[in-house]
């Protein structure tokens, strides 16, 4: 099915390209035209009218009416280029195109990072302290810049990328898939605190639990590069062979990832088939307005026909389903593309983000050292060593909230840091005490000094 | 201004001096009236009132303690800081003055705000009929103030029964964590005996992030939810309700939902060899029997319940075009405009869009003051932060002795090394550590030992045991 519709995608790819300049003025009229070619099942006649309920109906009931948010007035933007249309309006929040803020000077922008991996360097922690500049600079628009890609587009790889990732002292994306709630909390809380400000979404790359805090924005470009995709993840529960289990914490998780996906006004259907692989995915255009359907049945494109896999977009998919506002290379490129010849960027968010990261994980590289040191063979003599190293540990992992989020999910938190705390003093003072009686015992074998911990590289 | 027959002053001058203080006390009495009023935390006891109050404090300053007359200039509540214009030592000054030590303040004057009393002061609120809170909500206590305070310092009504709150307001619960641990309905009962104090006719919101817990405590929590709403209006704002915690916001018969909330997912679940299974039919058909019940009580359709517990439950809805009002199936019936929000593989759980269109939420709201509208109240008030206070400290005190209780099996796990006086000293501690537990917070230790009294005599029993022979040797070693 990938085969037939890559064909299919770059046929109509080439007859959009022809039609571009009709489609400017009389889009309504060429529509029945466009359906040839592209129709792949049912017809006009019986498709079924947007329904502007923002319910969420499952692929399998064809009685289901197809999913669409109800379309609001989208942003005035004559001087835009072309675009297919928002499938969603924005729903919350200020439009940050120049003929939404009617702005008398180029406007000031505050560019927010959301780089690395999910939950580690994209944290609420590093916000709490962007945000506090950010208001101290009142931009009249912020740009959120993802670049983040901690999972993989592919599908059946979780158990091979779990040992690859822990080889690279990475979290594998099941760990980083953990911190849902999290996730949601930061977005609700960004959306809350920067209610008022205009904000868009510029995606350079958002593959793994980042494609949901891309889908948050309404307003979203993306970069010709850009992908989003790979939250397969989240709907994956692994050790649930009940049917029952299965589907309450598939439900449980699922509506999180949707709700997250709500703050940027973006329907169910398009949210279940980038979760679930048996999900599928098209559109359906009303003029210019995108509606998504959770069947192959839409009449215009078919993102996701298959029962394996979940939904992706790269940048042109995006453009073209109207996921995104369109494709800007580059930030510059981007305040353009919003209506805007000149702009001047305020503040120091880019600054306060990486030296946060930096700052940690520095941190984090001298940790894994550490702890793979601490995991070698030792001996009495080596006792003192190991306890410097877990001592420096939890003053680390209490100084730096990632690092700690980091080694918990391998195991190892300020309790565990205690225990082999006590444990090797304990060691330490029966070791002094037989040498005080003037044992000949060496107080133990080679193999001691608090254990190896867990969580280290192997 | 005193009135005399000073020869030496004109009349012309004592009449322009009186419309002169006549034009200053009218803003400063439009100020009172027209100001916002304001809640403080004092030392002892809370303050009400707003700018321009003419205040007599008592504050205190290093040893001594200091009484000033002074007018309130700025109020932050937030950080606790009340400005006053005030004449110290024959000096006027603007003097900033912490809540904290003020050991106590009152209005003093006429005002429109009420009577002097100390350490409180405020506007009067309406009277509120007794009962139930529909159509009243948030509304202040019955009576009017009558210038005594109770022990906490909040105002009195004319009964000398009820708390008077300044303006109509809410009092919040945050009800956070698993069910059964620190989300219980022993707090719900604290909260009921708070907001009495305050009269009938209270607007209360459970503010619930919860993935669930025990079953067995969801019928504590319904019980808990129906006393208290006997006299008050309960509603749930919901983070994240999902189990036994989406069982617990179905209590309330208003239901609002943030932006990014969930509710749903409550398959009973139990350990089984190979992991979590659901639990048995006839467990489950019994709890079906009974939530369902309860759940239709208050106004929702079973079909919504039953889809929750079992994938194999349908729902869908409809609406009526013309009177928007809902049908609840459970079946996917065909009908023109069906939304089918769970199938036969499926799991119900709501996101807030689904919740709002098929009349499960009343609304969404993200902030107190969108929660607020949706309330129908003028603005969002926090009449007491009692709530946080019952919440914040039950939890406190759980997730220290879990955490603690986690530490000392650990220890007691550790490999023993030192002398024999040592290791049994260690054990020892972790014994009484564990038992000091047992009296300070006995449903956490019964989480971890289970039956709490049988674990409880056989630590003891242990302890004694090891104390005797840490006697002994020390004993032996002193011979």
């Amino acid at each position: 099915m990938r085969g037939i519709w890559g064909v299919l995608r770059g046929a109509s790819a080439r007859i959009r390209a022809l039609m571009k300049p009709l489609f400017d003025n009389i889009a309504s009229v060429l529509r029945a035209s466009f359906v040839v070619g592209l129709l792949s099942q049912g017809n006009l006649a019986s498709a079924e009218p947007p329904d502007s309920s923002p319910a969420a109906p499952p692929a399998a009931p064809p009685a289901s009416a197809p999913d669409s948010a109800a379309p609001k007035a989208a942003p005035s933007n004559g001087s835009s280029p072309f675009s297919l249309g928002r499938g969603v309006a924005s729903q919350r929040g200020r439009s940050p195109y120049s003929s939404a803020t009617n702005l008398d000077h180029p406007p000031s922008v505050y560019i927010v990072p959301m780089e690395g991996e999910m939950g580690l360097d994209i944290s609420k922690e590093v916000y709490e302290k962007v945000l506090v500049d950010l208001k101290a600079a009142k931009p009249d628009i912020v740009i959120f810049r993802m670049r983040s890609s901690d999972g993989t587009l592919k599908s059946g790889w979780l158990d091979g990328k779990r040992d690859e990732d822990r080889k690279k002292g990475r979290l594998s994306p099941g760990q980083l898939a953990s911190g849902l709630q999290d996730y949601a909390d930061l977005a609700g809380d960004l959306h809350r605190r920067l209610d008022g400000i205009p904000c868009v979404m510029y995606v350079e790359d958002a593959v793994g639990a980042s494609s949901m805090l891309a889908l948050a924005w309404p307003c979203m470009f993306v970069a010709p590069q850009g992908r989003i995709g790979g939250l397969e993840i989240m709907g994956a529960i692994q050790g649930a062979g009940d049917e029952q289990v299965h589907a309450k914490f598939e439900a449980a998780k699922v509506s999180m990832v949707l709700g997250i996906l709500e703050l940027g006004g973006r329907p169910a259907a398009l949210g279940e088939s980038l979760v679930l692989p048996d999900r599928k995915l098209s559109v359906q255009f009303e003029g210019r307005t995108p509606t998504w359907r959770p069947d192959a049945e839409g009449q215009w494109i078919i993102v996701d026909s298959s029962d394996k896999l979940t939904a992706q977009f790269d940048a042109s998919l995006a453009e073209d389903t109207g996921l995104a506002d369109g494709i800007a290379e580059g930030i510059d490129d981007l305040v353009a593309l919003l209506g805007y010849p000149q702009w001047q960027k305020v503040g120091n968010g880019e600054k306060i983000f990486q030296d946060y990261n930096a700052a940690w994980r520095a941190k984090w590289s001298e940790s894994m050292e550490m702890m793979a040191k601490f995991q070698e063979e030792a001996g009495p003599e080596d006792l003192a060593a190991r306890k410097q190293i877990l001592e420096k540990m939890l003053q680390y992992i209490k100084r730096y909230p990632s690092l700690a989020k980091f080694w918990k999910m391998r195991g190892l938190d300020e309790k565990q840091i205690k225990l082999l705390l006590e444990e090797l003093d304990r060691q330490m003072r029966s070791i002094r005490q037989e040498r005080q009686q003037g044992s000949g015992s060496s107080g133990g074998s080679g193999k001691m000094g608090g254990g190896r911990g867990p969580g280290a590289p192997k | 201004m005193k009135h005399s027959n000073r020869r030496s002053l004109p009349l012309l001058v004592m009449v322009a001096l009186a419309a002169a203080l006549l034009v200053l006390a009218v803003p400063v009495h439009a100020q009172q009236s027209g100001a916002k009023q304001q809640q403080v935390k004092l030392q002892k006891g809370t303050w009400w009132g707003s700018v321009g109050d003419r205040v007599e404090v008592v504050v205190k300053e290093q040893l001594s303690t200091r009484t000033l007359t002074a007018t309130v200039t700025k109020i932050d509540a937030d950080k606790g800081i009340i400005t006053v214009d005030a004449e110290v030592d024959g000096k006027k000054l603007v003097r900033p003055l912490f809540a904290s030590n003020i050991v106590s303040m009152k209005t003093v004057g006429a005002s429109a705000a009420g009577a002097p009393a100390s350490g409180g002061a405020g506007k009067a609120g309406g009277a509120v009929p007794a009962g139930k809170a529909s159509g009243t909500a948030g509304a202040p206590s019955p009576g009017k103030p009558s210038g005594k305070v109770d022990a906490q310092g909040y105002q009195l009504d004319e009964n000398g029964k009820y708390r008077v709150a300044p303006q109509k307001g809410v009092f919040v619960l945050p009800l956070s964590g698993m069910v059964g641990k620190t989300m219980r309905g022993h707090e719900i009962d604290e909260m009921l005996a708070e907001v009495d104090k305050w009269g009938p006719g209270q607007t209360v919101i459970l503010d619930i992030d919860s993935g669930g817990g025990l079953v067995t405590e969801i019928y504590k929590i319904v019980d808990a939810i129906k006393r208290l709403k006997k006299d008050h209006r309960v509603v749930a704002w919901i983070r994240r309700a999902f189990s036994a915690a989406a069982c617990t916001s179905m209590q309330c018969e208003e239901i609002y939902f943030r932006t990014t909330a969930s509710n749903g997912a409550s398959t009973m679940i139990q350990q089984g060899e190979n992991g979590m299974v659901a639990s048995s039919r006839e467990e489950t058909e019994k709890f079906k029997r009974d939530m369902a019940a309860v759940v239709e009580d208050n106004g929702y359709s079973r079909y919504i319940f039953l889809a929750m517990v079992l994938r194999e439950d349908v729902l869908t809805y409809t609406k009526d075009p013309v009177t928007g009002k809902v049908k609840w199936n459970n079946k996917i019936t065909g009908e023109p405009g069906e939304v089918v929000l769970s199938d036969e593989l499926q799991n119900l759980a709501f996101t807030a869009s689904t919740a709002l269109d098929s009349g499960f939420s009343k609304g969404t709201a993200d902030t107190e003051e969108e929660l607020a509208k949706l309330l129908g109240l003028p603005e969002w008030y926090l009449i007491s932060d009692c709530g946080a206070r019952i919440s914040g400290n039950w939890k406190k005190l759980f997730e220290g002795c879990e955490e603690d209780l986690e530490l000392q099996k650990g220890r007691a796990g550790l490999p023993p090394t030192g002398t024999a006086v040592e290791q049994i000293a260690a054990q020892i501690e972790i014994l009484q550590k564990m038992l000091s537990w047992s009296k300070r917070c006995p449903p956490c230790f019964e989480f971890a030992f289970g039956d709490k009294d049988a674990a409880s005599k056989e630590m003891t029993k242990q302890l004694k045991e090891l104390q005797k022979q840490l006697r002994s040797l020390r004993e032996e070693s002193a011979k």
